[in-house]
């Protein structure tokens, strides 16, 4: 929609170019009746563009809910382009000790328990991040996430979350807060008792 | 005389190429960003609304201004092929109304075409432009009658402004006769028709065709 703005715009500012290059009658009509109102549609674009209703479907407000309300809507949708839902059965193995940190999940539903050499350390319930750490630093996974109640989460690649974060600092200190209040959290949890997600 | 050497030639506007050169500053700025956002598909969001936004309005509304200035130039009116006959005519002195103040620098040269048809005051300006965009609507769908002809009658307060206070216009008797007076200011007679000659003559109102290419 950028592009479509910014054609528009350009089309409207040759005509005006070839109107002050020079002056008669056509110039002035090509400015008058084709410039004007490509710039008038351009900028009606562009204000689509920035002003658009954000539209979300029942299980992105969830997960919006549960974990990224201090974000904008539209930053969020921006992310979701970026990565994919995903399911996992009762059982299956999420991820396992060594794999490379290059994804990041959210659970929306289910659970998933993490062992380090069969020795149970913790849970990941709705809303809690699996490989929160791997936004923070490059690293492997040391310990194995198995899930324990039917999931339904979203997983994004680490690495186009890093490259579309670059372009966006604001947002990337967004994310960094949810990362850390996610890691301070399950470090709470730790601390009274309950185990929790190596990472 | 060399019709083209300097002392001839008219000084032209000073401050008219520093007005055009302004507009197109902006829109090349704003060319330059939209080019980028056309590449690259998104771009800060503060340079984008230069771009697309801000830039451009500067960049039409200064280039406007212009169009408004140069649209009152006699060239510009003559660039339509529909107009060369009555700027032959007015350039050849052949007894209208038109070639006579043309010849005798009673209007300015360069506008002559607007100094008689833009009416009195600010509010004359403007219908004059209205008037400007009209005939460009009938230029694009070729859509004018010939012979060409006002659709009211011509506004003598064109005439007025410059003749109104002049010693020789107040001396002619029929000037003083107040029904004469009071016809030409409730627009029932004009001053050309029943006292002076055509602004333009017949043969001038009738178009020209366009020439063909090669």
């Amino acid at each position: 929609m950028i592009r479509v703005a910014a054609l528009l715009v350009v089309v409207s500012l040759m005509s005006l170019l070839a109107m002050l290059a020079d002056t008669h009658a056509g110039t002035a009509i090509a400015f008058a009746f084709l410039g004007m109102p490509a710039l008038g549609l351009g900028m009606a674009v562009y204000a689509y563009h920035i002003w658009r209703p954000v539209r979300m479907t029942k299980d992105e407000q969830s997960l919006y809910r549960l974990a990224f309300d201090t974000l904008r809507a539209r930053d969020f949708v921006d992310l979701l382009t970026l990565g994919t839902w995903e399911a996992s059965d009762a059982g299956d193995t999420l991820i396992r000790r060594g794999d490379p940190g290059d994804v990041i999940r959210v659970l929306l539903s289910g659970a998933v328990s993490f062992r380090v050499e069969g020795t149970e350390v913790g849970t990941v319930g709705p809303g809690q991040l699996v490989g929160a750490s791997f936004v923070v630093e490059e690293s492997v996974a040391w310990g194995d996430g198995v899930v324990t109640e039917n999931a339904l989460y979203f997983a994004w690649p680490v690495a186009s979350l890093r490259r579309a974060l670059e372009k966006k600092p604001a947002l990337r200190a967004a994310i960094q807060a949810i990362v850390s209040r996610d890691l301070a959290e399950k470090v709470r949890t730790l601390s009274q008792g309950n185990s929790t997600e190596p990472s | 005389m060399d019709a083209l050497s300097p002392l001839f030639t008219h000084p032209g506007d000073l401050v008219e190429p520093i007005g055009g050169f302004l507009p197109a500053a902006f829109a090349i700025a704003a060319l330059v960003i939209c080019a980028i956002a056309l590449v690259r598909g998104r771009l800060r969001s503060t340079v984008l609304e230069a771009g697309i936004v801000f830039l451009p309005l500067v960049a039409v509304a200064l280039g406007n201004a212009v169009l408004m200035e140069r649209s009152k130039a006699t060239d510009f009116c003559t660039s339509c092929h529909v107009m060369m006959p009555i700027q032959e005519s007015a350039e050849a002195d052949d007894g209208s109304l038109a070639s006579f103040h043309v010849a005798r620098g009673t209007v300015p040269g360069s506008q002559s075409c607007y100094t008689c048809h833009s009416g009195y005051g600010l509010l004359g300006d403007m219908s004059a432009k209205i008037a400007g965009v009209n005939h460009m609507i009938h230029t694009l769908r070729a859509s004018y009658d010939l012979p060409l002809k006002l659709r009211a009658g011509f506004d003598i307060d064109s005439c007025l402004e410059c003749h109104a206070e002049t010693r020789s216009f107040r001396a002619v008797d029929a000037h003083q006769v107040p029904d004469i007076q009071e016809a030409l200011l409730e627009r029932e007679m004009a001053c050309t028709g029943a006292c002076h000659p055509p602004a333009h003559p017949p043969e001038a109102l009738m178009g020209a065709v366009a020439e063909e290419g090669p």
